[in-house]
């Protein structure tokens, strides 16, 4: 049925492309019937809400796409009439204007808003519908309508900026330089102090457990993203251009383990927490499947530690793919040069910051060069079979139920968080485990594991 | 990951109704749009600092020890987030009134 109605989209689409189109002159526009426009116009109306409506997961009805179409040329044509004829061509467009007699810049802006959502929600659906004759003729206009917008919101900040200048020029009178100093520390390491004063005031608002959890579940990709949204950090994030999305994930990644590292949040997470049970098992059995899965002759506590301290770090500084990705690209000189500029300035002082030492640089190096650990990967058919079956349900977004071999038995109820992956090493994995109102997290190798539903 | 910031780009900037526009355009308003929030969160601060505390606040911010600077914001600011919250939809609301 999915495909039956996909292949009509496209045959329609095709139909679209092919056919001219069948664009009435303004004036043809104007001199319909009335009573044939009225008509049409209810029958539109009805046609309206029926697009209103969600679009349905999977798949797109032809004949709500069909109506689509019809309301997205109706609009092109409008908004081309507008220009020269504003508002006469409004009262025949009432249709898609909730039932307004006349329509202005703002309407246009609404309604390009309402339309532009809709390609985008079928966009997802079926990404070709963007090649759309009609449909690429409306983004056009509705980027013409945006620009137009966007100078309004240029205006405002302006006013706003003012208003701020005269604020600080007040205060500068009262307060010489101050407030430069400030703004300077502000800026310094971009979103640094955001976060570190985020994070300071989690520290005191957030029940000590929680946070533990967060701490302990050394799962990098999943502490940043809670800590980013403890901290309110997706708003900041959300002013920075997608371009830069990456770079600010890796900046932000790195500063937040810069500030951890720091003394003074040392001190006070010290000071916060104290000793802690919880923390010490957690840790502890993290330290214990280490061990075991790593093949790791330990006999002295540091020496686990210490490889577990360089792991982790690691892990933390250069695990996320993002950071690979954008390293490597910084590395071979892919990076355009504005790109460059960017990636340069922060993966460096990222990582001078983060891991400045030339022990984690070094460890850095040989972990590119997959000589980090001697010990081969090995891994049998079963589980790699395995492994892309978490690794596609994790693609997919589902819930990857797992037992988790303890000893002699399985224990049900973990759930994975991430796969790590590392040159010449075993692949391991992740879980969480809620126990309560609390979570568990531990990290262990594949051979742990079995999905708790076998597919493979 | 960073598809989920992307997307949570494009939610401010449908917010704004500008979600049609070019990457370049939509970054030069979310730079302006970023230092406002900034200058703004200053001068909240600044207000938080008294007269007596001018001097020491210079000093702390000329020099170079990070931890005694974070200390002096972190006791100013102990509600951050609520103020990076309240500044942000300030802005925003601000922009969006009789856009």
């Amino acid at each position: 049925m999915e495909n039956k109605n996909e292949s009509k989209i496209w045959e329609k689409d095709e139909a679209l492309s092919k056919e001219p189109k069948k664009v009435e002159s303004p004036e043809t526009f104007e001199t319909n019937d009335d009573n044939l426009e009225k008509a049409k116009e209810i029958e539109n109306e009805e046609k309206q809400e029926t697009t209103g409506k969600e679009v349905k997961e999977g798949k797109i009805e032809t004949k709500e796409f069909d109506q689509f179409i019809e309301d997205v040329n109706k609009f092109n044509k409008s908004f081309e009439v507008s220009k020269t004829e504003k508002p006469k061509i409004f009262d025949r467009f009432k249709g898609l204007l909730s039932k307004k007699e006349t329509a202005d810049q703002r309407d246009y802006e609404k309604l390009s808003q309402d339309i532009l959502k809709k390609v985008f929600e079928y966009g997802k659906v079926n990404p070709d519908i963007l090649n759309n004759d009609s449909i690429k003729e409306f983004l056009e206009k509705a980027k013409e309508i945006a620009n137009e917008r966007a100078d309004r919101v240029d205006k405002k900040i302006e006013g706003l900026n003012k208003q701020t200048a005269e604020e600080i020029e007040k205060i500068n009178k009262e307060r010489p330089g101050l407030f430069d100093k400030i703004s300077a520390r502000f800026n310094k390491n971009g979103l640094e102090i955001v976060i570190a004063l985020g994070l300071l005031a989690m520290l005191a608002a957030m029940p000590r457990e929680a946070l533990l959890d967060k701490i302990a579940s050394g799962d990098v990709g999943m502490q940043i993203n809670t800590l980013l949204s403890q901290l309110n950090l997706p708003q900041i994030h959300s002013f920075l251009p997608a371009k830069y999305a990456n770079l600010a994930l890796i900046a932000s990644t790195a500063a937040v383990l810069r500030v951890a590292k720091s003394d003074f949040l040392t001190r006070n997470i010290r000071k916060y927490f104290g000793s802690n049970d919880l923390k010490e098992e957690v840790i502890q059995e993290e330290e214990k499947e280490s061990k075991e899965s790593e093949g790791f002759d330990v006999s002295s506590r540091e020496e686990v530690v210490k490889k577990k301290d360089t792991d982790e770090s690691f892990n933390q500084v250069a695990g996320s793919s993002e950071y690979q990705e954008a390293f490597k690209k910084y590395q071979e000189g892919e990076l355009d040069d504005e790109e460059k500029k960017e990636a340069g300035d922060d993966i460096n002082e990222s990582f001078n910051q983060v891991a400045g030492s030339s022990e984690y640089q070094e460890a850095f190096k040989k972990y590119q060069e997959g000589k980090l650990d001697n010990e081969e990967m090995k891994i049998n058919k079963e589980e790699l079979e395995m492994l892309n079956t978490l690794k596609e349900m994790i693609a997919k977004g589902e819930k990857v139920e797992v037992k988790y071999k303890k000893g002699p038995d399985w224990e049900f109820g973990w759930y994975v968080t991430d796969i790590k992956e590392k040159k010449g090493k075993r692949p391991s994995v992740s879980l969480k485990r809620f126990q309560g109102n609390d979570a568990k997290y531990i990290n262990v190798d594949l051979s742990k594991i079995e999905l708790a539903k076998k597919k493979y | 990951m960073e598809k989920e910031i992307i997307n949570k780009c494009e939610s401010i900037m449908e917010e704004m109704g500008l979600s049609a526009l070019d990457d370049k355009r939509k970054q030069e308003i979310m730079d302006k749009m970023v230092g406002l929030v900034c200058d703004r969160i200053i001068l909240k601060l600044m207000g938080r600092i008294s007269d007596v505390e001018v001097d020491e606040a210079n000093e702390i911010m000329t020099g170079e020890d990070e931890d005694r600077q974070l200390e002096f914001l972190r006791i100013k600011m102990p509600d951050f987030n609520e103020i990076l919250d309240e500044e942000i939809n300030a802005v925003k609301a601000e922009i969006l009134k009789d856009l």
